[in-house]
């Protein structure tokens, strides 16, 4: 129950404090009380009514618009997921940024050691350093490609 | 099973929360378990998305809303439907099976398949 009150105070946190936004609160406190007292009764587990009621919560967005707030939720809200205890809820948080992180990290770790790499083998393999600088704009070119197919891969899906 | 698309029912929670409140007031929760159950299963309605409908269907004048206290002395936001939204729940009814005979003509019978 306690941390059914800490997921809610987390979502509504730096959401301002008119009577909309109050009333919002207490009526979706009072559903999610109601269903998780229900899912007891059913003789659910703690962890399981909990993890019910926050996997069928739904998203600020819904009601942001009703509330007049919709820039305040799209920005600060639903960016940081509460952090919950259990579990079961990892599985409703957003994984794009991580993954958003990991091809950058990917490009960054792997693409420009391997150009240095490249410069350095042909350089001292042929010691046609008058040549061999031309791999610098070549790359620089690759890597703006790069990241414009991606921009566009991205927009695809 | 397969999953109902949320953009697709999202036109008709109005209507559905419209039906039960003709029968009698309620409240959220109530109102979420009996979709849950006239569904079967297959139709949860997200808390969000039902405040949010509350809302709007109050600005619309098509419920009201009131506090009162349930059996258990808990004090509860319950709902009304108006007149106004007993007129604006059968137009949407008239909608539906238009919009059903209309769909349904582009739908394969998959019950050998």
């Amino acid at each position: 129950m306690e941390t059914l009150k800490n997921y809610l105070e987390m979502m509504f946190r730096g959401l301002p404090n008119t009577d909309d936004v109050n009333r919002a609160k207490a009526d979706l406190w009072n559903m999610m009380e109601d269903k998780y007292d229900a899912l007891i009764k059913d003789g659910k587990s703690e962890t399981e009514a909990v993890g019910t009621v926050i996997a069928e919560f739904g998203n600020l967005d819904d009601i942001a618009d009703d509330l007049g707030l919709g820039s305040y939720v799209r920005n600060e809200v639903t960016v940081e997921q509460p952090e919950v205890e259990e579990k079961d809820m990892y599985r409703y948080t957003d994984t794009t940024k991580e993954e958003e992180e990991t091809v950058l990290g990917l490009i960054s770790s792997v693409f420009w050691p391997t150009v240095v790499a490249i410069y350095l083998i042909w350089s001292f393999a042929t010691f046609d350093w008058g040549r061999s600088w031309v791999i610098w704009p070549v790359a620089v070119g690759v890597s703006i490609l790069l990241g414009v197919f991606r921009k566009i891969w991205k927009e695809d899906k | 099973m397969v999953n109902i698309s949320s953009d697709v029912i999202r036109g008709y929670n109005d209507t559905m929360i419209l039906y039960l409140l003709k029968n009698s007031p309620s409240y959220g929760y109530e109102i979420s378990k009996e979709i849950k159950d006239m569904s079967e299963g297959k139709y949860v309605i997200k808390e969000t998305t039902l405040y949010s409908a509350f809302n709007r269907m109050e600005k619309k004048g098509l419920v009201e809303s009131y506090q009162q206290e349930g059996d258990n002395g808990k004090k509860r936001t319950y709902y009304r439907i108006t007149p106004t939204g007993e007129d604006f729940y059968t137009e949407r009814c008239k909608e539906w099976n238009v919009t059903k005979e209309v769909v349904e003509k582009f739908i394969e019978d998959l019950s050998d398949k």
